[in-house]
């Protein structure tokens, strides 16, 4: 498999190579430059505000109480970081936790998601209506909180288990309606049918054809998931009580409720709130929780950007 | 279906059957999200009856469900009691109008002018840069911009020089709410159009190509069509979601200012406060059954539409 | 067809869910048996309770618990398993695990966070009338008879309360070093009007000083028992009227001179929409606290504070169920709950246990001074106090959500006399007209909802005086009318007079009673003269 995408990733790059030479379909250089001063404004407003979360975690509270709030911190100081370590000791561990379920919760979405999705493209399925409406219902009603919750803890059982965090979030109706309609879009009738005349059966037809002709698809989805499964903290405030199953958002949202918590109630119930860098961790939390995943982003990003433009010569 | 009507029942057994051989393949395929759809979505759903109840705990939920004292609509009333509910339904629907709108509009045409750049390491960056708003979460985002808003200290004020009450003047905040949905939305909502370009079948382009068409031709003629599917699934579910709202959007940007209820309160934002006091499960659960038929009536009736238009691209 | 699948679907689920609630029985008694075995080797009959706790699971949480089962499996044969929730979570938490008739035994529960009097109406908690007597006897007795009063709903006891400050204490914090410099009787300072003449002061001679600094969370003093908010009794009214905080005098003088405050300049002009920055200066703020709250607010700010109190303390049911610990009414082990209660709340070790750590490891014993020995003396049993040692920080708990305060160890920074204060305090506190009052919003549910939307758009900018304050008062007014607050007046007063009526009649009992009781050793005659008279 992985095998496959390292050709398949070099064949890309042969074709990239091609696509430069073609120069007949690309825009004027004037207009590339208007494009590219458009987005570049764009993905300056966008970063703005991230560069001054950092700015912040990194400046001292005191400072920030008396000149507020500048993108070059007045007066350095890592102590809100040290705040987090030490409120959570546990935050490696967490960390941990997150990475599997986020790592198994993807790839077991992408299969459920991606099978279901394909079966429903199909047009020739004699049961895709029905299929449909199973999932179209779901989207719009819900059993809510306590339904959800009785059935996860208390028929499953899974309450202190990753399975907890994993399986509620594996599927999605949204994800799989974009991801039938990307194969409606993507995968001609006549690949598919000319399969078939050579006897492949469906599931060869899913894995040795579909797979690989919609990477961009499920790079969408597979994003989306992953997205879905780091920010996660709910799931795991409602049946995770174990702490060292706890992930990385649950564990930094709660520091965070508590803080506000703490902030407007905490005198009045005679609790101590000394020594607490309000701002300054409230931003460091973000910091610390965005980054890894930042960093895993751009390997989803070559499957809808690498692709772009090329192979105007493929064929 | 139709045909099998006059047949006798052991025919239609044996069609039911070889469509049930012919099928389970697939069939093999879809079951087990069936599975999970039938657990995690389907199960908890007799959930829904506690919006008609005055429910009251027992052992077990479903005991609970069983015995509560059913009210009828009782606990949907609160819903349509407050005099400000026009306005609750007008900021509600119109914000929603207007996220729909561009929320097709900007991502796509970003997703384009991405594709046409000429260089392609530039492509990446800002697509990444682009995304990177995503991962604020309201309440950061909402901190960020009272940085720049702050009355006192802002850096807005200092700029213009001048002493608005950003946060007690309603005119200014149907536009600034517009904006950061935006703005933390278009980079996350361009990926699916971006995907979905570089699923085209390039033949398509080449085709054109040779016969000379240019870049506007082409995606007039070859791009936005093929996105039309997307587009249009996108903007029905996006329909169905046309009475709930994003409530930190509403809700924690504003930083819950009573001055600016008038252009921010939405539904979602309405529930939360009405049900602050009293935690009624009855009454929160009434409120999202409402959003749900409510929502799914629309969605049915935009497929519909879809339909009418174009057989292919619907839902379902 | 499609209504078809639907039907068979919906019967299908609820059998599955059927089957699920057997087998969730079934799951249940597995664990406690599994419990029961993994519990303490040695005896059989140790039981493990559930116990959700409010606040942040500490990092030495095994450690001191290991010490705290030891002990309690060896005196009740009960050992603890705790559960954490951070204040940020824990009512939803524990709404979705009562709802959904999850299992535990025992829960932390109040007035502010996982609602006391909703779970006790729905009798989610078990009734302890019948228990304490026998199971709880020296934790009833030990326990201030107002606290109990408070946890009854409806005459049923539904949780043990914690003993702390039985009524909030709304203050003054005045900046010391002001207080110093201008010679501010701050001590005769109590109604907002006082206040007039010393921001004048600080406005014309500290530039630097904000007079009055208030935020969004600012409400202007209430002399008012908000059941409802905004509809409640007022203090002081006997006669029991219900009304309208919005429209009562007091409120609409409070706002006015609040506005004539904001207009002079004495408050920050951001008011309405600031949150608390502890770098502004200021001369004073509003403050809800208890006893010695001052100790802590002049660490927080790192300057000294003083306080004076704005209104007599007023005991309502909000106040007093302030912190409580109830009992899962669906439990395995009513008794073994009420007897961990019971333990917890006279037991001097396993209080102090819970409540501190283990001595030597996250606290020492500080000896008292021969003054503090002195102060001491009849009021403090102790002949120490807590010093928190380095490790202190991996065992920090929420002490009044486990039990009560008055038989833990003062630390090192409070006086020795620090719980005599506070039950000095509650004894002074007076009970507000509509103390153990509860409203049923059963009938007006709809209409109470209503309260929350117009209250927040209004409240911050009128009680800060940003606003024209006849205007604000009319719209907010015609928006309560709006929403049905004429019915829930109207209901309430109904509920209220209801309950007067069985509270005289009781209170009459009692005393013609005791009347009785004296007149016994008179003769009959005079006794038949009385009652002719009357």
């Amino acid at each position: 498999m992985f095998e496959k995408m390292k050709e398949k990733s070099r064949q890309k790059k042969i074709d990239k190579i091609e696509a430069e030479q073609c120069k007949y379909n690309k825009i004027k250089p004037a207009t590339n430059v208007i494009f590219n001063i458009i987005l570049a404004f764009l993905a300056f407003l966008a970063v703005v505000p991230f560069v001054f979360v950092i700015a912040i975690s990194l400046t001292d509270e005191q400072a920030l109480r008396t000149y507020g709030y500048s993108f070059i911190p007045k007066e350095f100081s890592v102590s809100s970081y040290s705040y987090i370590i030490k409120a959570g000791s546990d935050i490696i561990r967490s960390y941990g936790v997150t990475i599997t379920i986020t790592v198994v919760g993807t790839i077991l979405g992408v299969l459920l998601i991606g099978t279901y999705a394909y079966a429903l493209s199909r047009k020739t399925y004699a049961y895709r209506k029905f299929f449909t409406i199973v999932i179209t219902i779901p989207m719009m009603f819900g059993g809510g909180m306590v339904a959800t919750y009785m059935i996860i803890a208390r028929l499953l059982h899974l309450t202190n288990t990753l399975w907890a965090l994993i399986l509620p979030m594996a599927m999605n109706s949204f994800n799989i309606i974009v991801l039938r309609t990307f194969f409606n879009t993507s995968i001609p009738d006549a690949v598919v049918e000319s399969a078939k005349i050579d006897g492949a059966s469906e599931w060869r037809l899913f894995f040795q054809i579909v797979i690989p002709m919609s990477l961009p698809g499920f790079a969408t989805i597979a994003l989306f998931l992953t997205l879905g499964y780091w920010n996660d903290w709910f799931n795991a405030l409602l049946y995770i009580e174990e702490s060292s199953l706890k992930p990385l958002q649950s564990l930094l949202m709660s520091i965070e409720s508590n803080m506000q918590f703490l902030k407007s109630e905490g005198l009045k119930l005679g609790l101590s709130v000394e020594n607490m860098p309000e701002e300054s961790l409230r931003m460091a939390i973000v910091v610390i929780s965005t980054l890894p995943i930042l960093v895993a982003y751009p390997f989803f990003q070559r499957y809808f950007v690498n692709g772009l433009t090329v192979g105007a010569v493929k064929g | 279906m139709k045909e099998s009507n006059n047949s006798t029942l052991p025919q239609k057994r044996a069609t039911a059957w070889s469509r049930f051989k012919a099928n389970k393949e697939l069939l093999l395929l879809s079951l087990p999200g069936g599975i999970w759809f039938l657990i995690f979505a389907y199960l908890p759903m007799f959930g829904i009856l506690i919006a008609f109840q005055q429910y009251r705990p027992e052992k077990n939920f479903l005991l609970s469900v069983l015995h509560s004292k059913f009210v009828g609509f009782k606990n949907f009333e609160f819903l349509f009691k407050s005099g400000d509910m026009w306005i609750i339904f007008r900021n509600t629907i119109g914000y929603n109008l207007v996220f729909i709108v561009l929320g097709i509009v900007l991502p796509i045409t970003v997703a384009m002018l991405l594709n046409e750049l000429r260089n392609h390491g530039a492509v990446k960056v800002y697509q990444s840069m682009m995304f990177l708003p995503y991962f604020l979460s309201w309440v950061v985002v909402s901190y960020c911009l009272y940085a720049f808003l702050d009355p006192s200290k802002g850096l807005v004020n200092n700029i213009l020089g001048k002493n608005i009450s950003w946060y007690t003047e309603k005119d200014y905040w149907p536009f600034i709410i517009i904006f950061m949905s935006q703005w933390k939305g278009v980079g996350y909502n361009t990926v699916v159009y971006l995907a979905s370009i570089c699923g085209i079948d390039k033949t398509f382009y080449e085709a054109a190509m040779l016969d000379g068409a240019t870049k506007w031709q082409q995606i007039k003629y070859i791009t936005v069509p093929l996105l039309r599917p997307v587009i249009t699934i996108l903007f029905i579910m996006s329909v169905g979601g046309i009475i709930r709202s994003d409530f930190g959007l509403f809700f924690q940007l504003p930083r819950d200012s009573g001055p600016l209820y008038p252009v921010t309160n939405v539904l979602d934002t309405y529930i939360y406060r009405a049900l602050m006091q009293s935690s009624e499960i009855g009454m929160s659960s009434a409120a999202a059954f409402f959003q749900s038929v409510v929502g799914f009536a629309l969605i049915m009736i935009a497929n519909k539409v879809a339909a009418k238009i174009d057989n292919e691209n619907t839902l379902f | 067809m499609k209504f078809h699948v639907l039907k068979k679907m919906a019967v299908f689920s609820m059998a599955a869910a059927l089957g699920v609630s057997t087998l969730a029985g079934c799951g249940g008694g597995d664990d406690s048996a599994d419990n029961n075995a993994g519990g303490d080797g040695n005896s059989e009959e140790v039981v493990e309770l559930k116990w959700y706790l409010i606040g942040d699971e500490p990092k030495d949480k095994d450690l001191v618990f290991d010490k705290v089962n030891e002990y309690t499996a060896e005196k009740i044969g009960v050992t603890i398993n705790p559960v954490f929730v951070g204040f940020g979570d824990y009512s939803q938490k524990l709404q979705v695990t009562i709802n959904s008739g999850d299992d535990y035994d025992l829960c932390f529960t109040c007035a502010w966070a996982n609602d006391y009097l909703q779970n006790a109406r729905k009798e989610s908690f078990l009734a302890l009338d019948d228990l304490l007597p026998e199971y709880g006897k020296e934790m009833y007795e030990s326990i201030d008879e107002r606290f109990w009063e408070a946890a009854k709903v409806n005459g049923t006891t539904y949780g043990v309360p914690s003993e702390k400050e039985i009524a909030s204490m709304p203050m003054w914090v005045f900046t010391k070093e002001l207080v110093d410099k201008y010679d501010i009787p701050y001590e005769d300072i109590h109604d907002l009007e006082d206040l007039e003449p010393y921001l004048k002061l600080i406005k014309e001679k500290e530039p630097d000083y904000v007079p009055l600094y208030l935020t969004k969370d600012f409400s202007v003093p209430i002399y008012m028992d908000l059941i409802a908010d905004p509809v409640g009794i007022e203090f002081g009214d006997d006669t029991l009227t219900v009304k309208n905080l919005f429209e009562t005098e007091k409120l609409k003088e409070t706002v006015q001179t609040m506005r004539k405050y904001y207009e002079a300049g004495y408050i920050n002009m951001d008011a309405a929409t600031a949150s608390d920055d502890k770098s502004v200066k200021r001369f004073v703020t509003k403050g809800d606290g208890q006893p010695y709250a001052e100790t802590t607010w002049s660490k927080d700010l790192g300057y000294e504070v003083v306080t004076s109190e704005i209104m007599d303390a007023q005991v309502t049911n909000t106040s007093a169920r302030g912190a409580l610990t109830a009992i899962n009414a669906r439990t395995e082990h009513p008794e073994k709950c009420v007897e961990l209660l019971n333990l917890v709340n006279t037991d001097e070790y396993l209080r102090n246990l819970l409540n501190y750590g283990i001595e030597g490891t996250h606290w020492e014993k500080l000896e008292l001074t021969d003054e503090e020995k002195e102060q001491a003396e009849g009021i403090y049993d102790a002949d120490f106090k807590v010093e928190f040692t380095d490790q202190r920080e991996n065992y920090s708990v929420t002490y009044w959500g486990i039990g009560g305060l008055f038989n833990t160890y003062v630390m090192s920074t409070d006086p020795v006399d620090k719980w005599e204060v506070f039950k000095e305090f509650n004894a002074e506190a007076v009970d507000a007209p509509s103390w153990g009052f509860d409203f049923d919003p059963t009938n007006v549910s709809t209409e109470v909802s209503g309260f929350g939307n117009v209250k927040s758009e209004f409240a911050a900018s009128l009680f800060t005086g940003s606003v024209d304050p006849e205007e604000t008062l009319e719209n907010l007014n015609t928006k309560l009318e709006a929403a049905g607050i004429d019915k829930v007046i109207e209901e309430m007063q109904k509920q209220i007079d209801e309950w007067k009526e069985t509270r005289d009649e009781d209170s009459d009992k009692k005393e013609t009673e005791d009347t009785k009781d004296n007149e016994e050793k008179e003769t009959e005659k005079e006794t038949e003269k009385e009652t002719k008279d009357e």
